[in-house]
């Protein structure tokens, strides 16, 4: 396209004119200018075909294919992760503090706190291995 | 959506209630997923960038103002998210996008097999010819042409004076018009 249309209409003029957003005395005077011109008819005859070939196309995503459902457990989530693992955090440190004050053997105390501290974290070690795959996790989208 | 609907409805949203985002989205996800389709060029991507854009909508509502409208506001949320998208994915056309997301307007019930034939032709050319064209001119013609924005609207999404989007649609036009001729479109 090698006509310059700033030569007789700008091209935010032209644009306007094409997509109905020039004012009445804008279009009359484009309108003239096209008339006198074969070489803008030519340009804007190629705009509008293009514009034409658009109005041909309709997007029309399929019905009951809504992204609600993802959307909701994606929004709702993390509220859950939060009460969850505060209330757990709280649970366990009642617990802790609770065998601390209790009767039982120095013994019985110290092992039983091993086995819930190697307990603890080993589930920390796989929570933090999954999270940090996660982000590169290919299949995470993927639903049944 | 009535907008005093909409604003009702987002007020509750940002007092946290979920369930009354649902109408949003459900009144969104169309527009949204025709814009997020445009701009990724295949329905796995867009459907991808729709929810995160979503998402986002919903993490940021808080800081929305209701005296303002929400469509630019969001459509601006979802242009941001798929040219993120982009930077981190290459852009994929695929054709299956044609049959999956997109649909011929019905055109005239004489058509012979041969029109209708060109008529596909021709929008494979179209969405072939988008792929090529810059994140801009694209994102510009999407909204324009797919969407049916007016300028007042597009330069709200795209934080852009009016004068800037009438300029950019003509370069993008004539970057569009410069690669269908490259595919062999013919202009009179």
């Amino acid at each position: 396209m090698d006509v310059r249309t700033q030569h007789t209409v700008s091209h935010e003029d032209l644009m306007r004119f094409l997509d109905g957003e020039a004012t009445p005395e804008e279009r009359a005077a484009i309108q003239g200018r096209l008339e006198a011109s074969s070489e803008l008819r030519r340009e804007f005859a190629i705009f509008r075909s293009i514009k034409e070939d658009f109005r041909d196309l309709s997007f029309a995503p399929q019905e009951g294919d809504s992204v609600w459902d993802r959307i909701r457990s994606r929004i709702t989530q993390p509220v859950g992760w939060t009460l969850a693992v505060s209330g757990l955090v709280g649970w366990i440190a009642y617990g802790i503090w609770t065998f601390a004050k209790s009767p039982s053997a120095i013994v019985v105390k110290l092992t039983t706190g091993a086995v819930v501290i190697g307990v603890l974290v080993l589930l920390a070690q796989v929570i933090w291995d999954r999270y940090r795959e996660y982000g590169s996790d290919p299949y995470r989208n993927v639903h049944r | 959506m009535l907008p005093d609907l909409e604003r009702e409805l987002l007020r509750k949203c940002q007092a946290g209630n979920s369930r009354f985002f649902e109408p949003i989205v459900r009144a969104y996800e169309r527009p949204g997923m025709r814009i997020a389709l445009g701009m990724m060029g295949n329905p796995d991507d867009a459907r991808d960038a729709l929810q995160d854009a979503f998402v986002k909508t919903w993490q940021n509502l808080s800081r929305f103002d209701l005296k303002r409208r929400f469509a630019p506001w969001f459509f601006q949320i979802l242009r941001n998210q798929c040219r993120d998208a982009l930077r981190s994915r290459k852009v994929r056309f695929n054709l299956e996008a044609l049959d999956q997301g997109l649909e011929m307007k019905p055109g005239n019930p004489e058509d012979g097999p041969e029109r209708r034939a060109e008529r596909r032709a021709a929008k494979e050319m179209l969405w072939k010819g988008l792929e090529r064209l810059s994140e801009d001119h694209r994102e510009i013609l999407v909204l324009k042409e797919i969407e049916g924005f007016r300028y007042g609207e597009i330069a709200r999404i795209l934080n852009i004076p009016e004068g800037t989007v009438a300029s950019r649609l003509f370069h993008a036009r004539r970057a569009l018009a410069t690669e269908l001729r490259a595919a062999g479109v013919t202009y009179p």
